[in-house]
């Protein structure tokens, strides 16, 4: 709430100075003398030390690197950074006919909890098959039962507002397009502003490209191989095909590619 | 030693202690023939008197509000009174409503020495400094309370009714002597032909001698001087303070939007909070049970994570829950109830994987479980069972022993993941050679291309049997399947994806 205050506060005196400035030099482009001049630098070095933590526009943006989380497998984390990425959305879109995503979710599970992390799953169509796994496994998970998109994107909110767990993923892979439809895109920049103050690794598995504030964007496919029953996990896995947004851009842009 | 707790006003006190807006207003409490029973200063300023009817009470003070004296929140506010009586002595006796007397044995503060008649002078500002604390409980609860202690249990009454607000009788004899006769209810034939004597006290009264005012007034002044004066201190009658812990009001107009029912609800758990903090509990479930105009019901329990009585966690919860609710018909009563439970208490391990706020996050989980409902949010844990799908959810644990009684056993990693439909999607499967060959359900329809199974199980067949065959299936688009079949119907279990 306080770094809220700050932040409307200091945007607000922002404002106030540029609006000030501007209004002046509609006056008279002359009229903006070196006085006034001085008394915005004023201004911003009064913000700059009464709220350190703000970002003038002005100001360069931090570099921040980006710490990776290692899903452990991988084909998915060749494609991305190294891993999923934190203080980002990352969206594996798994559209129709293909397969994998349950397969993709299955080994994060795994993975955080054989490296001791806490993790919610929202899940938006309460799909979740917790037999798939022993106990042991699932004592690390936090599982969301939702019943709609909506309402799984509510959990999302309250979740990644908590900041606690470090690992997030929603997965609205079963949800009805009449339902993933009525989401607004607005939301997608609430949950980046959201991972990117909690630092949480946030993937939204969505069955067509929808998150627009994705940093990384995966796309699942092939058709699932006719031997799939027989095959193992690993062998599944390696049987896996993920292409990252780039891959796809060139995909419909073969004279770009060729350029 | 006795202390005796009265709430002046009890059915006024009541209303108010959940309209608090009303307190500096005009307001009566209409009895249940219909007359002004109690009022606030406000009103008796405005001449509005007892036994008035409403258009009376109206002609003298035009702006006055009114209401039906409530029961049920008259037993909600005795019911937290004797609570917080118990946070002081576990001997209490509820009198008459608003009344609470409780016997002070073992306290410190009121050590007397055996055959003791008179209390000792110097007690009093220890008695003062006591009765201070519980009116200071009492004041958390919305609720304004006078205190008498005496020796006696019916003295002490006399002393908390005269008590402004404290109260402390050294000497009953002296003490009896102030008390005017009216405020003993001497009835009021006998308080005539007395008054007319020049008798003003009990303490004159009495010393008439009781054998002679019994020769000449009967047993309804003996009675009257058993109650007021009696010649040893009777036996109190222990009554154990209930551990419900409920608000509930009855609405004069019905609630059609969320506003005015989250204002209630607040006002009921800062009331549950405080009662719950007297005894030193908090609330590990809420119950609200809403009552519809058209008759209808809304019941919810709301489970909380980590037990708490802190308002803000517990309100957010109810929040998260109501806003997402639409009832059929407007809300005439409003009912919640706290279940109390000890507080936890825990610290966390150097290298246990914790978390940055566990409090907070304690609070995000009651709010999940306001949106998402009982049992749809925390870990799941897999039953000792072969039944498909068979799993219960529980809190998350930070801390303490692991979920995992004995080391878990390896399930064959071989096949895709399933995504599970709940509830199974029932389908119309054609058979050919004890295999399924074409399957048809809701947005999905074609030939079988594999089938593996039937993976027959069965159990529980001492309760609640249950048997199926299921078939992992691909169908010619390349789509797979959990297919099983109970008692000659077929379902789609699941996807495989």
């Amino acid at each position: 709430m306080r770094q809220l205050c700050k932040r409307v506060l200091a945007s607000f005196f922002f404002r106030e100075a540029l609006l000030y400035c501007l209004s002046r030099a509609m006056v008279g482009r002359h009229s903006v003398d070196a006085l006034n001049v001085n008394k915005i630098v004023q201004i911003r070095d009064l913000l700059a030390e009464k709220f350190p933590g703000i970002r003038i526009a002005a100001d360069p943006a931090p570099v921040r690197e980006a710490p990776i989380w290692e899903t452990g497998l991988a084909t998915f984390d060749r494609v991305l950074p190294g891993g999923l990425e934190r203080g980002a959305v990352t969206e594996l879109c798994a559209m129709e006919n293909v397969w994998g995503s349950a397969l993709v979710l299955r080994q994060i599970i795994r993975q955080a909890a054989a490296t001791h992390q806490w993790m919610s799953l929202v899940d938006g169509a309460d799909s979740f098959d917790p037999n798939s796994f022993d106990n042991a496994t699932l004592e690390h998970l936090l599982w969301l039962r939702c019943s709609k998109a909506e309402q799984a994107i509510k959990a999302a909110d309250i979740i990644l507002r908590d900041g606690n767990l470090p690992i997030v993923v929603m997965d609205l892979a079963m949800n009805t397009a009449r339902e993933w439809r009525r989401i607004p895109s607005s939301t997608w920049y609430r949950f980046q502003r959201l991972v990117e103050d909690g630092g949480a690794a946030f993937l939204a598995i969505t069955p067509a490209p929808m998150a627009s504030s994705a940093r990384h964007r995966i796309f699942l496919r092939g058709l699932m191989p006719v031997d799939a029953f027989e095959l193992t996990e690993e062998q599944l896995l390696a049987r896996l095909v993920l292409e990252n947004a780039e891959a796809q851009r060139e995909l419909f842009q073969p004279s770009a590619r060729r350029a | 030693m006795y202390a005796c707790v009265v709430i002046p006003n009890f059915s006024l006190q009541a209303i108010l202690r959940l309209h608090e807006e009303l307190r500096a207003r005009a307001f009566a409490v209409l009895d249940e023939e219909n007359r002004v029973l109690q009022m606030t200063s406000a009103a008796r300023e405005a001449h509005v008197e007892r036994g008035m009817t409403p258009t009376q009470a109206m002609a003298r003070c035009q702006k006055i509000a009114m209401r039906a004296r409530s029961t049920i929140q008259e037993e909600a506010a005795q019911n937290a009174l004797l609570q917080c009586a118990a946070g002081f002595s576990p001997f209490l006796e509820a009198t008459a409503p608003g009344v609470c007397t409780i016997n002070l044995r073992g306290l410190s503060e009121f050590a007397i020495h055996a055959g003791e008649n008179e209390l000792p002078l110097e007690m009093s500002d220890r008695a003062h400094a006591w009765a201070n604390r519980v009116l200071g409980r009492i004041a958390a609860l919305q609720l304004g309370a006078q205190i008498g202690l005496a020796g006696d249990p019916d003295v002490a009454r006399l002393a908390a009714q005269q008590a402004s607000p404290v109260l402390f009788v050294s000497n009953i004899g002296d003490f009896l002597k102030t008390v005017p006769l009216d405020a003993g209810g001497l009835p009021a034939h006998l308080l005539e032909i007395i008054s007319k004597w020049g008798l003003r006290s009990v303490g004159q009264l009495r010393a008439l001698g009781r054998d002679e005012l019994a020769s000449r007034f009967g047993s309804e002044i003996v009675d009257f001087l058993d109650r007021v004066a009696p010649a040893r201190a009777r036996p109190l009658t222990w009554v154990a303070p209930s551990v419900e812990f409920v608000e509930s009001i009855e609405l004069e107009n019905a609630f059609e939007s969320l506003e005015p029912l989250l204002f209630i609800l607040r006002r009921f758990l800062n009331q549950l909070s405080r009662r719950l903090e007297g005894v030193y509990l908090v609330a590990r479930e809420l119950q609200l049970t809403l009552q519809l105009s058209s008759g209808g019901k809304h019941e919810r329990t709301l489970a909380i994570p980590a037990p708490t009585r802190n308002v803000n966690t517990l309100f957010r919860m109810l929040h998260t829950h109501l806003e997402n609710l639409q009832t059929d018909a407007p809300i005439v009563a409003i009912r919640l109830r706290a279940e109390p439970a000890r507080a936890q208490t825990h610290q966390f391990g150097l290298f246990q994987a914790s978390l940055r706020d566990p409090n907070q996050f304690y609070e995000t989980l009651a709010r999940l479980e306001g949106l998402l409902g009982a049992d749809r949010s925390g870990t799941p844990v897999n039953e000792p069972s072969y039944k498909p799908d068979n799993f219960h959810l529980e809190p998350p644990r930070f801390h303490g022993q692991s979920l995992v009684q004995s080391a878990p056993a390896l399930k064959p990693l071989i096949g895709p993941a399933l995504r599970r439909f709940r509830p199974p999607v029932a389908a119309q499967v054609q058979v050919q050679f004890d295999r399924p060959a074409h399957v048809k359900f809701p947005g999905v329809q074609g030939n079988v291309a594999m089938a593996n199974g039937p993976w027959r199980s069965s159990g529980h067949w001492w309760e609640n049997a249950w048997s199926r065959d299921e078939w992992d299936i691909r169908l010619t688009n390349g789509e797979a399947y959990r297919l099983s079949q109970r008692a000659e119907e077929w379902f789609i279990e699941g996807m495989f994806d």
